[in-house]
């Protein structure tokens, strides 16, 4: 479904500026550093600019509250978005076994343990499925600070590829750029061919920089 | 090993004796036995069952190359098991090549152990045959019958876990406890084995499934006997206690967890499938079966398994439905199912004649009368005790605007003592008495979080429904209430006491890092540099007499004020993955990413696992384990039991060992 509107192309991952010492750090700056062109305005005629409109959208108001008896039901402010560039904020969800592409955002933090569990999870009910173009990189870095994320709100049931029911989905723009991200020097000191050698299953753990760049087609966890 | 396992069964035929070689091969033989698998007859005997309880005859054939298999039979000791035996191929993987025959639902009543063979007849004539046994428990006629049976299943506690809450419920002081929890209170006690079918160290729907069907189970596999098909829910079926004392007595049968009601424990007292991640068909189960099984109370979380998939918050899918063959289905008379994610459960049930609550004002309104109550508190897992208690308190993470239940917008969840008051209320209305199995969910999950605060404060809610059950006991008296685990969880010890008052320790980890360390990660291999406080927070950490007798306080809820304390219980994890520890209670479950000193620089990455917390304190923990979170142990546990039929539940057992015992005290009686 095209979004109607802005949509934004950016994601900010914690409130930090750039530390050298930092492994996620140098990566949130290319997340932000690599960000789009701001986006159009929704309506507007092509080539016409004009300040971003996009909304911000908390994710306690995706849902009536309180909770009732049965199932959720979307605000009247979420439905009015529907389709439109938002602007979320939450805690990626740390997960044993991510969706490529795509990361869940919650209100707090949480971390799934899907190997565990299956389904049975500690995850709030207003959690939103974050969905990125695809790219080379299919995790995203998780991070335990907050994220900002940009993007066009998609309301509806759909069953994900892990087998959950989405109910609120974000279309976010690529974080991802071909351009080499700066080198962080804790992470050019590993050699290559040691993390060649220790395949990890993928998990959204942070990725190093190099690894973008190293293994385009999965990214690997990190210790 | 593969090629050893592969070929077992061949070298059984040998070894055994008494059949032809030939091909086609039986590559599976259910009821599972030593004799099948490992040519042995020394040992227990694998497979036991009650008189008449029920359980489906099964095995695999793999035939000659561009050979079908026409028939198979099933023999106990030496006659012909009559019924019908269904054919069907094998599927995924290698077992598309098998055929597998299956008789449903057989029983017997003889005690001992009885000879169980199968001959598989190939369409060229050639005979395949294979022996296995099992064992039918005798069950003495003596005393009174137990009428009432109450299963508490701390999930994941161990012995470590109850003593963490005594301490923090009751102190200690000069050697001797303060007090003493409801169930170190019950008069006999034991250790139980908790080994699974294929392992060692069992998840929780084996560890479970023993005490509700006395079979051991594959990991993630309950109610059933593992098999060679990818459906979920085809596989040999054992008849649970549920089902069992419903058939024969017509008990009542409930159900009340602090988890997803479909999680692993609950869906062990009455549904069957080889996955317990099979939300939507395990739900379907409980109200589809519940003629068979006699369920009339389920409480706990899991409320997105019973809404149609259009509705928010939905978690019905297809693939986690179910739908049973004709065969299975008329074997065991129960409806079939429906893939059918669209499906109300809640209305369903309510049809059923069921009473719902959705949160803990409505449980509390149920009327007495109710005979079926259906309680669904949360979307999935229902919040920790200490974050119920702490929304009941008002009180909120530090800087935070609301409570945790309030972020999850479910701020009036029922403790599980409640909820076992309701559950004992209603099903005590059944005039042939009831089964009961309470289960406090997340003692387990905190436990692999290594959140230490939140598993001990469950604990503490776990016992507080234990006592609610003695109490119901006292004046029932034909009640047997059995307290144990399903398994140990993370290899929980209390290791010592804080050295340092709680102002201390929170100056300590005010202080700046000075230094850098490296870090190898025993998995990755890879090389990373982070610093630490200057301060190394584990010579915190008191042992022997440094750690003193913490000293805390209860609230007038029975919860302490506040588990910062100083001189405060220090707990160490055996299964540990990697982490950071502050030894502050996390105002999060699982990670508080709003915790002080977390937002100060530098931000760092850390290793995977519960690492997410307490970062950079610099107290970084080396896991022993690869896994993200920390794991279950092949540690005995400890079972206590009172009532009528309890004496038996001493010494150390089997954990299928429950289930006997207490299925003599309420078939057989006890004195």
């Amino acid at each position: 479904m095209p979004c109607v509107g802005r949509h934004a192309r950016r994601v900010r991952i914690g409130r930090h500026r750039l530390r050298p010492a930092g492994l996620l750090l140098p990566l949130a700056l290319v997340i932000q550093g690599l960000a789009g062109p701001e986006p159009l305005s929704g309506g507007l005629a092509p080539g016409i600019e004009s300040k971003p409109t996009i909304s911000e959208l908390h994710l306690d108001e995706l849902y009536e509250r309180p909770i009732g008896p049965r199932g959720l039901a979307f605000s009247v402010r979420a439905r009015a978005l529907d389709g439109r560039p938002v602007r979320l904020r939450g805690f990626a969800v740390r997960q044993a076994s991510p969706i490529p592409f795509c990361l869940i955002l919650s209100p707090v933090p949480v971390t799934l343990h899907e190997r565990e569990y299956g389904l049975a999870e500690d995850l709030p009910s207003n959690f939103v499925h974050v969905h990125f173009p695809r790219g080379p990189h299919p995790f995203l870095p998780w991070s335990r600070d907050p994220m900002t994320v940009d993007g066009c709100l998609e309301l509806g049931a759909r069953e994900e590829a892990d087998g959950r029911i989405s109910h609120v989905r974000l279309r976010a723009n690529a974080p991802w750029s071909s351009r080499r991200p700066p080198s962080d020097t804790t992470a050019s000191s590993v050699p290559r061919s040691e993390a060649a050698a220790n395949p990890i299953p993928a998990s959204n753990e942070s990725a190093r920089p190099d690894q973008l760049e190293s293994q385009p087609a999965l990214l690997r966890e990190l210790p | 090993m593969k090629l050893l396992q592969r070929y077992l069964p061949l070298a059984t035929l040998l070894a055994i004796g008494g059949t032809a070689i030939a091909d086609p091969v039986i590559v599976r033989l259910t009821p599972p036995s030593k004799l099948f698998s490992l040519g042995v007859t020394n040992g227990p005997v694998i497979a036991r069952f009650l008189p008449e309880q029920r359980f489906d005859l099964q095995s695999s054939i793999r035939p000659d190359p561009g050979m079908t298999i026409d028939s198979v039979e099933f023999q106990v000791d030496e006659a012909t098991v009559s019924g019908v035996v269904t054919l069907k191929p094998g599927t995924g993987g290698v077992a598309t090549n098998l055929t597998i025959g299956t008789l449903r639902a057989f029983e017997t009543s003889a005690p001992g152990v009885h000879s169980f063979s199968v001959r598989a007849v190939q369409s060229d004539g050639k005979v395949a045959t294979a022996s296995g046994n099992f064992e039918v428990a005798p069950i003495a006629q003596r005393g009174r019958r137990a009428r009432n049976v109450i299963f508490c299943i701390g999930d994941g506690m161990g012995i470590a876990h109850r003593t963490a809450a005594r301490l923090m419920k009751f102190n200690a002081s000069m050697g001797k406890a303060n007090g003493l929890l409801a169930m170190d209170q019950m008069p006999f006690s034991g250790l139980v084995m908790t080994h699974s079918l294929n392992s060692i160290v069992t998840d929780s729907s084996p560890g479970a499934a023993c005490y509700s069907t006395g079979n051991k189970a594959n990991n993630n596999q309950h109610g059933v006997f593992p098999d060679d098909t990818t459906d979920n829910f085809d596989n040999p079926r054992v008849e649970n206690v549920g089902e069992y004392l419903h058939r024969t007595q017509g008990k009542a049968l409930g159900i009340v967890t602090t988890s997803d009601v479909f999680d692993a424990t609950p869906a062990a007292f009455a549904t069957h499938t080889q996955s317990r991640a099979a939300g939507s068909g395990i739900c379907d189960q409980y109200l589809d079966e519940s003629g068979r099984t006699g369920l009339s109370v389920l409480l706990g979380g899991g409320r997105k398994w019973f809404l149609p998939a259009t509705t928010p918050g939905s978690g019905r899918t297809a693939a986690t439905d179910y739908a049973l063959a004709d065969e299975l289905a008329s074997g065991w008379a129960i409806p079939v199912g429906q893939v059918d994610t669209n499906r109300d459960l809640i209305a369903d049930f309510e049809a059923a004649g069921w009473r719902y609550a959705a949160d803990r004002t409505s449980l509390a309104a149920t009327p007495a009368d109710t005979r079926r109550l259906l309680g669904l508190f949360s979307f999935s897992n229902m919040n920790v005790a200490k974050d119920k208690i702490d929304g009941r308190r008002g009180a909120k993470p530090a800087g935070a605007t609301s409570s945790v239940v309030e972020d999850f917008g479910l701020p009036d969840q029922p403790m599980l003592d409640e909820m076992t008051d309701k559950a004992l209320q209603v099903l005590s209305r059944n005039a042939n008495g009831f089964v009961l199995m309470v289960e406090a969910a997340s003692i387990d999950k905190q436990a692999h979080n290594m959140d230490t605060e939140r598993w001990i404060l469950d604990t503490i809610e776990f016992d507080a429904a234990i006592g609610r059950c003695l109490d119901f006991a006292r004046t029932n008296s034909d009640t047997l209430v059995i307290v144990t685990a399903d398994h140990e969880c993370a290899g929980v010890n209390i290791i010592g006491g804080s050295r340092v008052a709680q102002s201390v320790l929170t100056q300590q980890l005010a202080q700046p890092s000075v230094r850098t360390t490296t870090y190898t990660n025993a998995v990755g291999g890879f090389l990373f540099t982070f610093p630490y406080s200057h301060f190394s927070i584990r010579t915190n950490v008191g042992t022997y007499e440094a750690a003193g007798f913490p000293k805390y306080v209860l609230g007038e809820d029975g919860y302490p004020v506040t588990t910062d304390i100083d001189g405060r219980m220090i707990v160490g994890y055996a299964a540990n993955a990697d982490r950071f520890e502050d030894y502050l209670t996390n105002p999060y479950p699982l990670r508080d990413s709003q915790q002080p000193f977390v937002t100060q620089e530098p931000q760092l990455r850390h290793p995977g696992g519960p690492s997410n917390r307490d970062f950079p304190t610099g107290n970084f923990l080396t896991g022993q384990i690869p896994d993200a979170v920390a794991a279950h142990t092949a540690s005995d546990v400890p079972v206590s039991a009172q009532g009528r039929g309890a004496s038996a539940f001493t010494g150390v057992m089997d954990n299928t060992d429950v289930f006997f015992r207490a299925m003599q005290a309420v078939v057989g009686g006890a004195q």
